[in-house]
């Protein structure tokens, strides 16, 4: 399994990752970030590596 | 006594106001409609979908209520929720992200360096026409595989079609004919890179996104005109802004100077104290309830960052300069679903103009009397900066 790591001082609750990968991020009602999950398949390596850059302040990492 | 404490986000002595809520009211109403204050509220409003970009309807109230100008703006990413924001958001994401800009550094110092070098330093120079608003459109140029040489053009039309927001009805005809002259230049730009073959740029994905069906042709030239009305003016004036409030802090800027590991907090402490975004507006789209007043819908809320950056509640000794906060999190690039894309570039460039001040002109000096910041639209701007890189 790959570890997935949320830097949640730098996080900015925008979203993105919850878009990408629902099942792993999620916004909750307060409009904060929750991590749904803190490991994923290595299977989905291609769609972990798209989260990471995709995420405006940088604030996720494989663990 | 019953005296009401007033405020007005685009009063020019907005700035007097030392942030935060206003007799313990971190929401205010007036003629202009409601301005949030306070950072948690503000932060809840940016992340809250009941209000939506107020751009549009400010088109609208500048008299520009149909044609190719307010269709673009219409369907531009700020406007748009759910799925169709995130189909214009994530092409657009990959190239902005901080892992992407980490590649992007030697292309910045190289930009940053080469307009040094055509400065004259021996006397004071207007560092914000010289420097700060150069740099940007030459990024954009590079990101977007234009040549160089567009960059003046790049510049002149972020600035002018941004310009609706310093809420000028007078500047209506500049506005159409500058998104005019926007619209043809990426029309021309996107023809000559399909004739000369697509590379690894942003507007080339964008382009071969719309020929695999995945972007509609609309959809490319609509995000191709974000990010270059995006592009350049917001990041001149901000990089003017934390130049300007690092050289006058002289104990923070010896530190720079002595650890050049600082910039990074440095830019974010400058970019809290003074938002080129004073004022982000919004409309909410519904009836909205906010600290038991029922905002009606349509009515506008502006978000006050220049004020929720200094909420004495969540930053201690809020108006004061400090490299050491932990988790500096202002709102100069909003928050929540649409908060600025461009936030890991504008920082980068930004950051590689104070490392190149810090490395070569430790002694720089902002010359007072030729020097002028400014507020349009609860915007903050550089009338003039000038800066004496050699005392
Ligand atoms: C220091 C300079 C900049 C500042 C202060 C700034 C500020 C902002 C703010 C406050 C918003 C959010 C507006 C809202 O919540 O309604 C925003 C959105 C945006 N910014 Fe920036 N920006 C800057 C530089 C840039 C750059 C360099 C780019 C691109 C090259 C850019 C691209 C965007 C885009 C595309 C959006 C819309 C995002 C969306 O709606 O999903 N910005 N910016
Ligand atoms: S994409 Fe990044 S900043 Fe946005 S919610 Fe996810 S972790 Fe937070």
């Amino acid at each position: 399994m790959i570890k997935v790591k949320v830097d949640f001082d730098r996080c900015d609750a925008n979203g993105t990752c919850a878009a990408l990968m629902p099942d792993v991020f999620r916004i909750g009602d307060d409009g904060l970030l929750e991590q749904l999950r803190t490991e994923v398949d290595p299977g989905r390596e291609a769609e972990l590596e798209e989260v990471i850059v995709c995420c405006p302040v940088g604030a996720i990492a494989r663990g | 006594m019953n005296e009401i404490a007033t405020f007005d986000p685009f009063s020019p002595d907005a700035g007097t106001h030392q942030g935060g809520a206003l007799d313990g009211h971190a929401l205010v109403q007036g003629d202009y409609g409601t301005a949030v204050l306070g950072y948690d509220l503000a932060s809840k409003v940016l992340r809250d979908k009941r209000f939506q970009n107020s751009a549009l309807r400010l088109m609208e109230e500048f008299g520009i209520t149909s044609g190719p100008v307010h269709d673009f703006r219409a369907r531009s990413i700020i406007m748009l929720e759910g799925d169709r924001h995130l189909r214009l958001r994530l092409p657009l994401a990959r190239f902005m992200s901080p892992v992407t800009v980490k590649n992007t550094r030697d292309v910045l110092r190289r930009i940053v360096e080469s307009i040094n070098a055509d400065l004259d330093d021996s006397a004071p120079v207007d560092f914000y026409r010289g420097v700060a608003q150069r740099i940007p459109s030459l990024v954009y140029c590079h990101l977007a595989g234009a040549p160089a040489s567009d960059a003046p053009q790049v510049q002149s039309l972020s600035e002018r079609t941004l310009s609706l927001l310093t809420r000028d009805r007078s500047l209506t005809p500049v506005i159409v004919e500058a998104y005019d002259e926007l619209f043809a230049y990426l029309a021309g730009l996107i023809a000559r890179k399909r004739a000369e073959g697509l590379g690894d740029d942003m507007l080339s994905y964008l382009i071969s996104l719309g020929d695999e069906g995945k972007l509609t042709e609309q959809e490319v030239l609509a995000e191709a005109t974000s990010m270059l009305e995006a592009s350049s003016v917001n990041t001149a004036h901000q990089a003017g802004l934390v130049v300007w409030t690092l050289l006058r802090d002289r104990e923070a800027w010896q530190r720079i100077v002595a650890d050049p590991e600082l910039i990074p907090a440095a830019v974010v402490e400058s970019l809290r104290l003074f938002p080129r975004t004073g004022v982000v507006s919004k409309i909410a789209v519904e009836d909205v309830e906010l600290e038991g007043t029922v905002i009606p819908k349509g009515s506008d809320v502006h978000v006050a960052v220049w004020s929720a950056n200094r909420d004495p509640e969540k930053f201690e000794h809020s108006e004061e300069f400090d490299l050491d906060r932990e988790r500096n999190q202002p709102l100069t690039f909003s928050t929540g679903s649409h908060n600025c894309l461009g936030q890991g570039l504008a920082k980068a460039e930004i950051e590689e103009v104070v490392r190149h001040l810090a490395e070569h002109y430790p002694g720089a000096r902002v010359v007072e009397d030729a020097t002028r910041i400014d507020q349009a639209g609860g915007r903050w701007l550089i009338g003039k900066l000038t800066v004496d890189l050699k005392p």
